[in-house]
């Protein structure tokens, strides 16, 4: 008892995700992108597409890729990780390549897409997400090749609290160490 | 911008100086929601700093906000069943589903958290019930109560 085990066994009952933390904004964000971004195209395509096709396909496939990301971030498996890089380097792509047409080529675009003048429509907003979500995925990816021992200090600080004081209860180690990693970010 | 044949005539605009739209939004119910939004964003942001959860005081904004929300969609059915119509009415039905549903996900979302980061969702989501009002009042220039 006076012994911390060697491997943590909290690892097992790990609380963290790409959903949690800051990946809660970062997914409620992605939610409501996803879910403005692709409603506007459904309405738009479906009452009034020859007005401007090239604009509300990108809005289409903008919602597309938001849809993607959200699903992914929320999931979280390594897996969905890949597929969530995907997306959000898409989505930085796609605004900085879509908002560089609508500037240079005014005339493609008689109503607005979700990434025109780099979602100046939409407070910019669309510009950022991707590259906060590029740090987040990054984040994980780095911790996922340390293996976890040397994540952070404040994890192994809850850790060795929880190993040290409830060895016999299974649940109480891993929700002190998710509190303390939770609190730590 | 050019109004359907169901808009009413819009009421004595208010003189601005500012050609913004936050001055065209001129409703009792609209402006309150404005300003409680930023009110909540602004207190939520303020928990986020602090390292605060989620806590009842903030549900209980949220709640109040979200009463608001609902006086305004019922504003608004009311315009519909009197026989106005906007220029796109299908957008305003998207809106008058999505604004309801804002603030509940957002207080799902964030009470699943038990970090700092649940209440930067309800943040998140304060700004886009003020957002929200702004669009309305472009979407349907009649949306001043």
């Amino acid at each position: 008892m006076s012994e911390p085990a060697a491997a943590p066994e909290p690892r097992a009952s790990q609380p963290d995700s790409t959903r949690t933390g800051p990946g809660r904004l970062l997914v409620a964000v992605y939610a409501l992108f996803a879910l403005a971004a692709s409603a506007r195209a459904g309405v738009q395509i479906a009452t009034k597409f020859s007005h401007a096709p090239v604009a509300y396909l990108l809005s289409a496939f903008a919602g597309l890729v938001y849809i993607l990301a959200t699903v992914t971030l929320s999931i979280g498996s390594p897996t969905a990780r890949r597929i969530a890089l995907l997306s959000c380097s898409v989505e930085l792509v796609g605004v900085l390549a879509v908002g560089t047409w609508s500037l240079a080529d005014p005339a493609s675009f008689p109503d607005a897409t979700v990434w025109s003048g780099y979602g100046s429509g939409y407070g910019f907003v669309p510009l950022v997400l991707p590259v906060f979500g590029l740090l987040w995925l990054r984040r994980w990816a780095r911790r996922n090749r340390t293996g976890g021992t040397t994540v952070t200090s404040a994890e192994d600080a809850g850790e060795a609290a929880g190993g040290g004081v409830a060895h016999g209860e299974g649940g109480a180690p891993g929700r002190g160490a998710k509190d303390v990693v939770a609190d730590g970010r | 911008m050019s109004l359907g044949p169901g808009a009413r005539t819009v009421g004595p605009a208010p003189r601005t100086t500012k050609r913004s739209n936050m001055s065209s939004v001129n409703g009792a119910v609209p402006t309150t929601i404005i300003v409680a939004g930023l009110a909540l964003a602004g207190y939520a942001l303020l928990m986020t700093a602090l390292n605060r959860r989620m806590n009842v005081p903030l549900l209980a904004a949220v709640g109040v906000l979200e009463i608001l929300l609902l006086v305004e969609v019922g504003i608004i059915v009311a315009k519909l069943a009197d026989g106005a119509r906007p220029a796109q009415l299908p957008t305003l039905i998207g809106y008058l589903i999505a604004t309801p549903l804002v603030l509940v996900a957002a207080a799902f979302w964030g009470l699943m958290e038990r970090s700092r980061w649940g209440p930067a969702v309800i943040a998140v989501a304060g700004l886009v019930a003020a957002v929200l009002m702004v669009r309305l009042h472009q979407i349907w220039p009649v949306i001043h109560v």
